[in-house]
C-alpha cells in the first residue's frame, strides 16, 4: 500500500496537472486518479474539496458551474496562468526532490545485498 | 436510495451557518456524491452498495468545515500584518503583467500610424485617429484588467525564462536605430524606419514587462530541499508562501498601470525633445526601479529582498554608465556593450545570492 503522507503533499500539484489537459470537476478528477494509478490511490472527497479552495484563493483554478440538462450539477475547475506556472515550479522542483532523495535512500541497497 | 443520499448530505450542512459559500460547497459534494452514486449503479452495484460507497467516500467533513470557517479571518489577519508591503507584492502577477505589457506597446505603438500615414494627405487623419484609438484600447486595457484578452496564448510566446527575454530585448532596443537609418536612404519609403523603431522598442518593453517577474519561477527557492519539515505534514508548509507570491490587491494594480503610463508618455515626450536615440532607457530605468521597491518591501516584511534591490541598483547603474559613457565618448557602436557586462554582472549576483541562500538555510 503506497504511504498517503508521501503524495499528501503534493495534492494541489496532482489537481493541477488535470486541469491542463482539460477543465475537470471533483468526482472526475479523483476517477482519473484512480484510473491512471491503477486504483492504487484515490484522495479523500474533504482533502479534494480543501485542495480545491486553497487553489482558488491562491488565484491557481477558478470556478463555474456546469450546465448539466439532467443529474447532478456540477462544479468545474479551470487552471488560470498563475496555476500553469505554479505547475511548472512545482514539477521542476519535485523532479530535483526526486533525483536528490533517490541518490541518498538508494546508496544502503548495495550493502545490504 | 437517491433522495436518501441527498438528505444525508444535507444533514452533513445543517449546522453550517448559511453562507453562501458553504451552499456551493455543499452543492458541489451535493453534484459529485451524486455521481458518484449514479456511476456505481451503471458498474452493476445496488443501490445499498452504491449509497454506502458513496458516503464513505465524503470523509470528514467537519474538518472541512472548519477550513472553510477558520482559515478565513486567520489568513486574512496575516496577510495585513504589513498592508504596504502586501501592496507592493501584489499585483504582480503574470497575467496582470501580460496586459500591462500589451499596454505599454500599445502606448508606444500608438505614434506608428501618424508616421507611416502621414506621407498622403487624406492618411494624417487617419493616423491621428488611430494613434487615439491605440491609446483609448491601451488604457481601456489598464483599467479593465483586460479579462477578455487570450492571456493563454500570449504566455504560451512570450514567457521565458528572463534571461532569454533580456537576451531578445536588450539587441532589439540595440538594433532598433537601424530601421531609420536603412529606410532613410530609400525616399520613397522614409517613413517606415521610425515606424519599425517603434515596434520594435514596443516589442522589447511589452517582453521585459511580461518576464519581469519570472526569475520568481525560474529559480524555485532550493532552500525547499533542505527546509526542516516535518514529514507528516508536507502539504502545509509550501502553501503559504504561494499565497504571498501571487496575491491581489487592486492599489498596486492601479499603482502599477499609472506608473507605466507614465512612463510611456515620459518616453514620447523624450522622443518629441529629440532623443530618439536613447529614450528607451527610460523602461529598463523604470522596471529596475520596480524591482527596486519590491526588494525594498520584501524587507520590511521580514523577507529577503536584497537580491533585488541589488539587481535594481546594477541596472539603474549600467543604463546611468551606458548613457554617460555613449554621450561623452560619442561611440554609440561601442557602448552598448556596458549591456552586455551588465548581463554578465546580473548573472554573477544571481550566483552569489543563491549562495548565500543555500548557506543560510
Amino acid at each position: 500500500m503506497i504511504d498517503a503522507d508521501l503524495i499528501r503533499g503534493h495534492t494541489d500539484t496532482i489537481i493541477l496537472a488535470q486541469l491542463l489537459l482539460e477543465d475537470s470537476y471533483g468526482y472526475e478528477i479523483n476517477k482519473t486518479i484512480r484510473f491512471i494509478t491503477d486504483e492504487r490511490y484515490e484522495l479523500k472527497e474533504a482533502t479534494l474539496y480543501t485542495a480545491f479552495k486553497r487553489l482558488e484563493d491562491s488565484g491557481f483554478v477558478h470556478s463555474y458551474w456546469g450546465s448539466e440538462e439532467s443529474g447532478a450539477r456540477r462544479k468545474y475547475y479551470r487552471i488560470t496562468p498563475n496555476g500553469r506556472a505554479a505547475y511548472a515550479e512545482q514539477v521542476a522542483s519535485w523532479k530535483e526532490a526526486k533525483d536528490v532523495i533517490d541518490k541518498l535512500l538508494t546508496m544502503g541497497e548495495n550493502a545490504h545485498a | 436510495m437517491r433522495d436518501k443520499l441527498k438528505k444525508y448530505v444535507e444533514s452533513l450542512f445543517a449546522d453550517a451557518s448559511d453562507s453562501p459559500r458553504l451552499r456551493e460547497l455543499r452543492d458541489e459534494i451535493m453534484g459529485n456524491t451524486l455521481s458518484r452514486y449514479d456511476d456505481q449503479l451503471a458498474a452493476g452495484k445496488t443501490e445499498l452498495e452504491a449509497y454506502n460507497t458513496a458516503i464513505l467516500s465524503i470523509g470528514d467533513v467537519d474538518s472541512l468545515l472548519e477550513t472553510y470557517s477558520e482559515r478565513k479571518p486567520e489568513s486574512a489577519a496575516k496577510q495585513s500584518a504589513n498592508p504596504l508591503s502586501r501592496f507592493i507584492q501584489s499585483g504582480n502577477t503574470l497575467s496582470r503583467r501580460i496586459t500591462n505589457a500589451i499596454a505599454v506597446a500599445l502606448y508606444i505603438t500608438c505614434v506608428v500610424p501618424v508616421i507611416i500615414l502621414s506621407s498622403t494627405s487624406w492618411g494624417e487623419i487617419l493616423g491621428i485617429c488611430l494613434m487615439f484609438g491605440m491609446i483609448a484600447a491601451a488604457t481601456a486595457l489598464l483599467i479593465t484588467g483586460g479579462k477578455s484578452l487570450p492571456l493563454q496564448k500570449i504566455e504560451k510566446i512570450a514567457v521565458m525564462p528572463r534571461n532569454k527575454a533580456v537576451g531578445i530585448a536588450v539587441p532589439l532596443y540595440i538594433l532598433c536605430v537601424l530601421p531609420p537609418i536603412f529606410f532613410d536612404m530609400l525616399s520613397w519609403c522614409e517613413n517606415i524606419g521610425p515606424g519599425l523603431m517603434f515596434i520594435m522598442i514596443a516589442i522589447a518593453t511589452a517582453l521585459l514587462i511580461i518576464n519581469s517577474g519570472s526569475a520568481q519561477y525560474a529559480a524555485p527557492e532550493s532552500q525547499t530541499l533542505y527546509a526542516d519539515e516535518t514529514p507528516a505534514i508536507p502539504a502545509m508548509p509550501e502553501k503559504p508562501k504561494k499565497e504571498q507570491r501571487y496575491p491581489n490587491s487592486t492599489g498596486w494594480k492601479i499603482f502599477m498601470a499609472v506608473y507605466w503610463m507614465v512612463t510611456s508618455l515620459l518616453f514620447l515626450q523624450l522622443c518629441n525633445w529629440g532623443f530618439v536615440l536613447v529614450s528607451w532607457v527610460v523602461f529598463p530605468l523604470a522596471g529596475s526601479a520596480v524591482t527596486m521597491i519590491r526588494g525594498v518591501m520584501r524587507l520590511l516584511d521580514g523577507r529577503s529582498g536584497a537580491h533585488e534591490i541589488f539587481s535594481g541598483l546594477l541596472w539603474i547603474a549600467v543604463c546611468s554608465i551606458y548613457l554617460v559613457a555613449s554621450y561623452v565618448t560619442s561611440a554609440w557602436a561601442v557602448t552598448w556593450l556596458i549591456f552586455l557586462i551588465g548581463a554578465a554582472l546580473s548573472g554573477v549576483l544571481s550566483g552569489i545570492f543563491t549562495l548565500a541562500k543555500g548557506e543560510k538555510v
